[in-house]
């Protein structure tokens, strides 16, 4: 169900990785998920699952809430594999020394299997750093080394505290929204409308039909939560608590020198 | 009247022209323990979300500490910080994603030192059983559990009046207790309480002070004793009174020749029975 798998989903520690600044973890899965799309061929993107491996081991976490994070994906990931296994992505006629199989109008190339295993890992290495950040990083401190980070933005009228605090109430409101759309969905299903069968007419009112509550529902929250912000003294950004620096330690910062290193090492393999 | 807050001919109507409140007037004892009443729709709520300044009223004056109310920056501010409100809703009311930041919220917005709101936060995450929760995404809280969260963020701002629409709706036996007992606790420590509540029961065992909202309008304001032993009163505004009186009511009419006010309580409803009792 969409309901029960939750990104946000912290869960408390002291590993190395738990205590890690949060503003090095957010460049780092920043900088992994751009590293990521620069490699090219199915190797070094396998290789990249190493450093992972480590983090995940520096996290302490059973590997099994990695694998369970990545279960709402496993569909996705097997569309995508296929797709690119039944060659649709080339254009020209594939070589025929390249070509494994033929299934009636689809040919199974090595070529296609190699980018659909590339694209599989690539996904699965970004959904997991992704998961890994926020399974050993509190929604507080995600929020907060995101204003942080932002922080010399504010210079130029950015609105780095509005756009933290955005993220935070986003990650709380999502599985809600979702819960909302589900019971719009039933009560809906249960008075016989529904926009999964039926002619496309009677499709497209059904899914007019859910989209007008959701949208009022979410327009209602959003003066809800205006409220309940006001109510307990939320003037903005100013005037609020100021937190203290976040403390980065040496072993931060080595990491983010390697993780500087090993971008500008990809970079430059990538343009020789 | 020693009031902590004081509210005269109080106006106010929603957007779409829903009249909420009707010349509301009404007097919260400092220290007190004051229970509000009313039907579905009376303007509970409404009145609630008026006594810290989130809604402005369209006419009528309110007085917090003998100090007019005005709408300013600064005005809101010292008021918010003194009158903390703890929603009907619980969902409406916690907006962040983990509990421990929820009830950081309040504390922030006040601009405390970092380690005192810390100190604070935790806290309220003792006095209100919600330590185990702090790290949980509040949308996986149960509504009980929800709603202890949602009063250990006013706790957390350590407001003078703590004013609670419905606290223990929806609560089992169990839970309404913790809360009561939480709020004995805040009460000693001299916060003063206002809370909208429905079961009279309650309010017999609890209140000090009564206020009964009818359609916007106060019908009633003093000593618990003065209203809850009225039942045709109760009836008439869509209350139910507490047990006790209507089992003194029934037994009456029964032919029991039970004398004096009606009993609030169990234990004065028994002592009237065993009075009237025929002796053998
Ligand atoms: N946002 C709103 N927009 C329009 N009308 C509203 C709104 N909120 C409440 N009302 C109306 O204002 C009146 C008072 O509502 P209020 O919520 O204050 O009652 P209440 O005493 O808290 O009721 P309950 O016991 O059901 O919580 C009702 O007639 C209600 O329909
Ligand atoms: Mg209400």
């Amino acid at each position: 169900m969409s309901g029960n798998f939750i990104v946000g989903q912290y869960i408390p520690g002291t590993s190395p990785l738990h205590k890690l600044d949060p503003r090095t973890k957010l460049i780092m899965v920043f900088a992994y998920t751009i590293g990521l799309f620069f490699l090219p061929t199915w190797l070094p993107v396998l290789l990249a699952g190493i450093p992972l491996g480590i983090a995940v081991y520096a996290s302490r976490l059973p590997w099994r809430y990695l694998l369970l994070g990545l279960r709402p994906l496993w569909i996705l990931l097997v569309i995508t594999f296929l797709l690119h296994l039944l060659g649709g992505s080339s254009t020209a006629p594939p070589a025929p020394e390249d070509v494994w199989a033929t299934l009636g109008p689809w040919t199974i190339t090595g070529t296609g299997a190699a980018t659909g295993f590339t694209t599989v890992l690539r996904l699965a290495w970004l959904f997991s750093a992704a998961s890994l950040l926020t399974l050993t990083t509190s929604p507080m401190m995600v929020t907060h080394g995101l204003e942080r980070l932002l922080g010399p933005l504010k210079r130029w009228r950015f609105p780095a505290h509005e756009l933290a605090m955005m993220t935070s109430i986003a990650l709380r409101f999502i599985p809600t929204l979702q819960e909302e759309m589900d019971k719009i969905i039933k009560a809906q299903a249960a008075r016989g409308s529904s926009w999964r069968y039926g002619s496309w007419t009677r499709r497209a009112q059904a899914l007019v039909a859910l989209m007008v509550p959701l949208l009022l529902s979410a327009l209602r929250r959003a003066d809800d939560l205006a409220v309940a912000m006001e109510a307990r003294g939320y003037q903005g950004g100013e005037g609020r608590t100021a937190h203290h620096p976040l403390q980065m330690t040496r072993i931060d910062r080595w990491l983010l020198i390697i993780t500087a290193l090993a971008g500008i090492t990809i970079i430059l393999w990538r343009w020789a | 009247m020693n009031g902590m807050l004081t509210l005269r001919d109080v106006h106010f109507a929603y957007a779409d022209g829903t009249p909420a409140l009707q010349g509301v007037s009404l007097d919260i004892p400092r220290g007190g323990k004051t229970a509000i009443v009313g039907a579905n729709g009376a303007g509970k709520s409404t009145l609630f979300l008026t006594l810290n300044g989130t809604l402005r009223p369209s006419q009528g004056e309110i007085k917090l500490d003998g100090r007019l109310m005005t709408y300013g920056r600064r005005d809101l501010e010292q008021w918010r910080r003194q009158v903390g409100l703890v929603f009907q809703d619980p969902d409406v009311q916690l907006f962040s994603a983990s509990v421990e930041q929820d009830i950081s919220f309040g504390p922030l917005n006040m601009g405390l030192t970092e380690d005192e709101v810390r100190r604070r936060v935790e806290e309220a995450l003792i006095a209100t059983g919600t330590e185990p929760l702090r790290n949980r995404p509040v949308h996986a809280l149960s509504y009980g559990q929800k709603k202890r969260v949602s009063i250990a963020g006013v706790y957390a701002m350590q407001p003078d009046v703590m004013v609670l629409d419905e606290p223990l709706a929806w609560l089992d036996p169990a839970g309404q207790q913790e809360i009561l007992a939480l709020l004995a606790q805040l009460h000693r420590a001299g916060t003063t309480l206002v809370m909208a509540v429905h079961q009279m029961d309650v309010v017999a065992d609890w209140a000090d002070m009564v206020i009964v909202l009818q359609a916007g309008q106060v019908i009633y304001q003093g000593a618990p004793q003065g209203v809850l032993a009225q039942q045709e009163r109760l009836l008439s505004v869509g209350l139910t009174p507490p047990w006790p009186v209507q089992v003194f009511h029934d037994l009456r009419l029964a032919g029991l020749p039970l004398e004096g006010e009606p009993p609030l309580t169990r234990a004065a409803l028994t002592e009237q029975i065993v009075r009237a009792w025929p002796k053998k």
